[in-house]
């Protein structure tokens, strides 16, 4: 007999057979129905699933920058700014806080082109200046929020509201995961702290909750629990769950056809096996020390967001489909002492990314693999409290490599201050569509029903695919 | 220079602009011929469009046989045609894609073309001959007055007039401030309000921050400079109340099945009478029988205690209660356990955390990283779990929780009686969604709407069982409620929670205070200021000059200090009452954008639901009553003894609850999109019996648990899983795992550490390093996690990893998820260890032989005896196991694993 509890066609047609007199046909011919029936058995997995159409990337790498980077002073150069320095700004600028704006503000670094494509960098990100040409920088980024929490919400949620669930476990939904024995959706937060906003920012919302992103950690233990609370040796360990193994399996011989209970016993053995993969995939140690310098590891600066880079690497070669990078508070969001901020947030970042990108190169992995940098939003062209920037959410540059996007590429364009984009604007939810789409996602088709509408990750949103930046 | 028009079309004013825009398309002279609506367009309207767009048939609300109709527009009230810009009028645009008209039929080219010169020609003049119209400039006037309202209000207008100016009124405006007339009618450059507003002195900058208003963009300058040059015309009255009740809903849609009174019908008859032993069991046996099945055979009376009480009480039993049951030889041993279990107060600490997933509880405001605790909500809290352990009416419980404060004049009361706080503390239902605008970061109107919008979400999903959000923006397109229905109900909670005059949410508090309980506050208080006045004296007549002064003054400080704890404050609730008894106009928002407001609406409910006109009646609550009674109205049309939806709706939930699926599975939905009711007519039975029952939700645990359907074994038979692999028709009793808040308790219950505490304020909780979130090992720290602070940016590890529930409005029907962080936790986490740990304290004081130790632990975790080979497997586990922890040198102990294994058994965490 045959009790499969994931196959909604049998399962609908057996339904249809035995539940005469109920009103069942239309859910029959109307797949919404069809797929809220699912929801209503509130069965999920996380078994791979195949694409709409063949994916560029496979996995995900996302460097979120938490603050708002400043573009025109990494990747977006403005030479009006040098030439009106100090002067107001000609015309209404959205500022945050207006008591504190100033006129406009030079950028304290200097741009030069790099590479091949010579896209222009300024001079505080060195390292990644020489990968321009595996970049694919977009400087016409904009927002619909100028405060940090309802731009998070948009670009990790896709509206300006709480509580929907994050782009990757909408990722993990639509897909599943590769790996037999490490999370889809990791999360590598910073041990010095959560970012603003906290947890929120890999939450499932109102997605089932093995869609959320599973934190791991790059020192210690990896995942919570994953080793007793007191120590245990592990051949005690083994022993428990042997076991529990023989009690359970006993419990399940009794209740024939409870795939529910297989899992349970299932994901027993998933945690065994974590146990092994997790630590293994953290255990840097199997890095050269080459790798291990390029990433700046050893290096107190680089270090923590080097081992974040270095795990993300090791986690996406084994299969995790979502790897997130956080880093603690919000190193960008310089109001205050731009040039120092940023000279302090490069330092941190400027050497591991590189390393990050050089690598997966080496390994051939970019080919399948997307990276994203950027944050929420950007900042201004004017100056806060002197020597700072607010945010700006007009305009601001994020850029992708590998995973089917253009290489050395620059798409679109601000006004001549940087502050708004004005040329091939790309939303947030064009951002998202697009990055479903190298995916292989069809983002109008990637739905979840919930109080009678059919939610997607764009929303009510109408974004368009950037073809312009496709590989 | 970057374009900067192109900029500032945010999302605020940008409709203004197209108007602006319109205006000067409109001027500019025109070289196609002139083509008038009578004798050019109607003809091919008629022949087209009017056959459901006659002033008749109004289809969409839609007719488009005069040009009043055209302009007036559809549902959403917008304009279908903009005369001058046919790049922009709906018609245009709907007949060119070939969605109108819907039958594929197209319009032709040439057709086409007639509509769009008509549209660039005539069509303004005949346009500003109807009242609906309004022209271009009557639309730039009422565009920047609603700026001036939203800018300029704050400071000049209702709550207060700065430099005496009021700019709510064309009058008060010219009269202007004690600067003198803010405008010149005529003369935009001579006009103080354009001055300040380009200077950037107004809305003055530290004054934007506080009160969320953004700066006047240079387009919108530009609007206001323009409609000052052009005379400042007076803006044109606001918009008419729609009162076209009915029009977009028609009888058959009141035909759908849960939008009808449920009516009881005939039990049916069974063929196997031995099985049925209540109604229920009538209504599923016949259709079970229908399909050759029948129940399955009733489950052991371990099995039963065990089930009861995790659904009644969510916590197992000891064994000696599995034991006195199982020995319980009297006659209706079962029906009495029932009645024991619905007496405890345990009970409402399981249905109370139900009612609170529903209503979307928690214990902190929810949106800023902050997540700011409200120290006062878990009063209602506990009136839920005061409640259902009382079996309050259902009714009752609604009323209250809608419009407890509209029952009585609770001002003039001598005393605050229990029934009359549990009024004003029962509106904190309304009070649960995440409200940001404590921040003036995220306290604009397009905020406040969404509280609004989330609170109506709250009420319709687990009180009505429908899902109206999709209705804020366009007429729901399963279920026949149109926009201005989402509208009307959105305005009954409108005059509470006022966009336009709003109350942050730390102050919307009310004192649970009687008049005589006020006066002796006073007057004790009187008392104590006596005594402090004199030590003030004393303190004042203090030399510094003395060298004893500053040991004298802090003495007297203290003495003060320690006088001052004593003053008395009526104690306060968190909770919602209107405003004031005449509510601000509301408005149907277009697209459901705060910035686009169309008709006004009155408070009402959705018109498919209404049986008469009567049936929703707005009252004055009491004389002299503060509020508008508009959620009162609300509270006595659901509570209702036909109303459709409310008796169906939470008898689905409860029913939900035992068996792990509603007769309608999509709980929040009982609309178009829901899933159809697996046993329709049970459901009304039940709703019927239900609302005959005086609305008792314990009555409906009796009718529930003593049928046969609930008692019956879960295992699968071949017959039903062959037939019914998933258990719609109910052959058996499916197997379920705890909720998280059960397994949680039960595993302290076990360990014999839960504490029994009530009430109070939220226990807690504290982050570990690594992230985790739970609370400390102490008494309070081991209460039941209903009275665990539910915090939304940090929830409880052990709740949230079995899938408590995150709340961002609220959760009708909880996920069920498998996943290896479970795993990880009830293995490895140090709240698993102290559990089992302490329970093998308890069975190692009792008894130090591993056989009995073996049975001890079964029978606290699974209730149950060890079979033979059971109890051989473990003690052999525990012979090999302290060999083990020897032969490693480690101190652990092999009982505590086995109480731990047996805790992450699947018999502990799923329920037979």
């Amino acid at each position: 007999m045959n009790y499969d509890f994931f196959n909604r066609r049998k399962f609908l047609s057996t339904i249809g057979r035995s539940l005469s007199g109920i009103a069942l046909s239309d859910l029959l011919s109307r797949e919404s129905g069809a797929f809220e029936r699912d929801v209503a058995l509130k069965q999920f997995d996380l078994k791979p699933k195949t694409s709409r159409f063949a994916p560029r990337a496979k996995s995900v790498i996302q460097l979120f920058m938490h603050g708002g980077p400043s573009q025109v002073d990494l990747l977006d150069p403005k030479p009006s700014l040098d030439k009106y320095d100090g002067q107001k700004f000609p015309g209404v600028i959205d500022v945050q806080q207006p008591e504190q704006a100033g006129g406009i503000l030079k950028s304290p670094f200097k741009f030069a082109k790099h590479g091949q494509s010579g896209i222009e960098v300024s001079d505080v990100m060195p390292h990644v200046a020489k990968h321009v040409d595996d970049l694919c920088v977009i400087r016409s980024m904009w927002t619909e929020h100028i405060n940090h929490e309802p731009a998070l919400w948009m670009i990790h949620t896709g509206r300006t509201i709480p509580g929907r669930p994050s782009l990757g476990s909408w990722v993990v939904y639509g897909l599943g995961s590769e790996s037999q024995d490490l999370p889809a959706y990791v999360v590598l937060d910073d041990p010095k702290g959560l970012p603003v906003d906290g947890i929120r920012n890999w939450s499932s919302g109102w997605l089932p909750p093995q869609f959320q992103g599973t934190r791991f950690r790059a020192t210690g233990t990896p995942v919570w629990n994953l080793n007793p609370a007191r120590a245990v040796p592990a051949p005690l360990q083994k022993a428990r769950r042997e076991l529990l193994a023989k009690i359970d399996q006993a419990h399940r011989a009794a209740r024939p056809g409870e795939a529910e209970l297989d899992a349970r016993i299932a994901s027993y053995q998933l945690a065994a096996r974590m146990q092994v993969s997790a630590t293994a995939a953290l255990d840097l140690s199997q890095e050269t020390k080459p790798t291990q310098a390029a990433y700046g590891i050893g290096n107190e600066t680089t270090e923590s967001y080097g081992r974040r880079c270095l795990l993300a690497r090791r986690l996406v070669e084994r299969g995790v489909r979502y790897v997130q990078l956080f880093i603690d508070g919000q190193i960008w969001d310089n109001h205050t002492g731009l040039e120092s901020g940023i000279r302090g947030a490069c330092a941190r970042t400027d050497q591991p990314v590189a390393a990050l990108l050089a690598d997966l190169k080496q390994r051939g992995m970019l080919d399948d693999t997307l990276v994203i940098w950027g944050g929420e939003f950007g900042r201004l062209p004017i100056s806060q409290s002197k020597n700072g920037r607010d945010h700006g959410r007009q305009g601001f540059t994020m850029w992708m490599a590998g995973g089917g996007v253009k290489a050395g590429h620059v798409h679109g364009a601000t006004d001549e201050f940087g502050y708004a984009a004005v040329e091939e604007r790309v939303s947030v939810p064009d951002l998202h569509a697009t990055l479903l789409y190298l995916l292989g996602i069809d983002h109008k088709e990637l739905t979840f029903p919930r109080n009678g509408l059919e939610e997607r990750l764009t929303g009510v949103y109408e974004p368009r695919v950037v073809s312009e930046i496709l590989a | 220079m970057p374009n900067h028009r192109a900029l500032s079309l945010g999302r605020s004013i940008g409709a203004i602009v197209v108007v602006a825009a319109v205006t000067v398309a409109a001027d500019q002279p025109v070289t196609t011929d002139v083509r008038r609506f009578e004798p050019d367009v109607l003809p091919i309207l008629r022949q087209h469009c009017l056959k459901c767009h006659s002033q008749k048939v109004r289809k969409g609300d839609l007719s488009l046989q005069s040009i009043s109709g055209l302009a007036r527009g559809g549902e959403s009230g917008e304009p279908v045609v903009v005369p001058g810009e046919p790049a922009v009028s709906r018609l245009i645009n709907l007949v060119k894609a070939g969605e109108m008209p819907p039958d594929g039929a197209r319009l032709s080219d040439d057709d086409i073309e007639v509509l769009e010169a008509w549209i660039n020609t005539a069509a303004r003049k005949e346009f500003s001959t109807v009242n609906e119209a309004l022209s271009p400039e009557l639309l730039a006037a009422r565009n920047v007055h609603f700026l001036f309202e939203v800018k300029c209000q704050p400071c000049h207008g209702r709550k207060k007039q700065e430099g005496e100016l009021d700019m709510r009124s064309m009058a008060s405006i010219l009269r202007g401030g004690k600067s003198g007339p803010a405008l010149v009618r005529g003369k935009a450059s001579e006009s103080l309000l354009l001055r300040r507003i380009h200077d950037d002195q107004m809305p003055p900058r530290d004054v934007r921050y506080k009160l969320s208003i953004r700066p006047v963009t240079e387009t919108e300058q530009e609007l206001i400079r323009d409609w000052i040059d052009g005379g400042a015309i007076d803006p044109p009255p606001p918009p008419g109340v729609i009162d076209d009740e009915g029009l977009l809903v028609s009888d058959a849609d009141k035909q759908w099945w849960a939008f009808q009174s449920p009516s009881a019908g005939a039990i049916p008859n069974v063929a196997d009478p031995q099985q049925e032993r209540t109604e229920i069991d009538s209504f599923l046996l016949s259709k079970l029988e229908s399909q050759g099945l029948s129940f399955s055979a009733k489950a052991d009376r371990r099995t039963l205690i065990r089930r009861a009480y995790i659904d009644l009480l969510g916590i197992v039993p000891s064994p000696e209660a599995t034991q006195a049951f199982v020995n319980d030889a009297t006659p209706n041993a079962f029906d009495r356990l029932i009645e024991r279990l619905l007496g405890s107060p345990r009970y409402g600490e399981r249905w109370g955390q139900h009612w609170l997933d529903a209503a979307g509880y928690a214990d902190s405001e929810g949106s800023a990283s902050a997540d700011t605790i409200y120290p006062l909500v878990y009063q209602y809290r506990d009136y839920v779990i005061r409640a259902m352990n009382a079996g309050k009416p259902y009714d009752r419980f609604l009323l209250e929780q809608l419009a407890g404060d509209e029952l009585v004049d609770y001002r003039n009361v001598p005393r605050m009686t229990e029934q009359l706080r549990d009024n004003l503390v029962a509106t904190g239902y309304l009070r649960t969604c995440i409200d940001p605008t404590t921040s003036p970061e995220t306290n604009f109107l397009y905020d406040r709407y969404q509280v609004l919008a989330d609170t109506v979400e709250i009420v319709s999903s687990s009180l009505m069982g429908l899902t109206v959000r999709c209705a804020r923006c366009h007429s729901h397109k399963y279920d026949p409620l149109p926009q201005r229905d989402y509208y009307r109900f959105t305005a009954i909670f409108a005059a509470a929670y006022t966009p336009s005059d709003w109350v942050k949410p730390q102050q919307r508090t009310m004192e649970l205070a009687g008049v005589e309980d006020r006066r002796e506050i006073a007057e004790f208080n009187a008392t104590i200021n006596n005594q402090i006045h004199p030590i003030n004296l004393q303190i004042a007549a203090l030399s510094e000059k003395d060298a004893e002064f500053k040991k004298q003054k802090e003495s007297l400080e203290a003495e003060k200090k320690k006088l001052e704890t004593q003053l008395r404050k009526p104690p306060q609730v968190q909770n919602l009452t209107d405003l004031r008894p005449d509510a601000d106009p509301f408005y149907l928002l277009r697209r459901g954008e705060w910035n686009n407001r169309g008709r006004r609406v009155l408070p009402n409910v959705p018109t498919v639901l209404k049986r008469s006109p009567e049936s929703f009646q707005i009252a004055r609550p009491f004389d002299d009553a503060p509020t508008t009674g508009s959620r009162l109205a609300l509270a006595r049309w659901l509570t209702q003894d036909d109303h459709p939806l409310t008796a169906r709706v939470i008898v689905n939930r409860v029913w939900q609850h035992h068996f792990g699926r509603g007769i309608v599975p999509t709980a929040e939905n009982f609309g178009k999109t829901g899933v159809a009711p697996t046993h329709p007519e049970l459901l009304d039975w039940l709703a019927v019996e239900f609302v005959n029952n005086d609305w008792s939700i314990k009555q409906l645990h009796r009718l529930i648990m003593t049928s046969n359907a609930w008692r019956q074994q879960s295992r699968r038979r071949d017959a039903g899983a062959a037939i019914d692999p998933d258990n719609h028709l109910l052959w058996r009793m499916p197997l379920q795992r705890m909720d998280a808040e059960v397994i949680r308790d039960s595993m302290l219950a076990v360990a014999g550490r839960l504490d029994g505490k009530m009430f109070g304020s939220a226990v807690g909780v504290k982050s570990l390093p690594d992230g985790q979130v739970m609370t400390e090992d102490t008494a309070e720290g081991n209460r039941r996690s209903v009275y665990l602070l539910h915090r939304r940016s940090t929830p409880v590890t052990v709740l949230e990893t079995f899938d408590a529930p995150r709340l961002t409005t609220n959760c009708i029907q909880r996920h069920t998820s498998n996943v290896v962080s479970q795993s990880l936790l009830m293995l490895n986490s140090g709240f698993a260890d102290r559990q089992a740990t302490s329970l093998a304290k308890v069975i190692s004081v009792k008894t130090s032989d591993r056989s009995q130790q073996v049975t001890a632990a079964y029978e606290a975790v699974l209730g149950r005896d060890p079979k033979e080979s059971e109890s051989e497997l473990a003690i052999g586990f525990l012979r090999q196991q302290t060999d083990r922890y020897e032969a490693n040198d480690s101190t652990g102990t092999a009982l505590v694993d086995l109480c731990l294994v047996l805790l992450n058994s699947s018999e502990f965490l799923y329920v037979d």
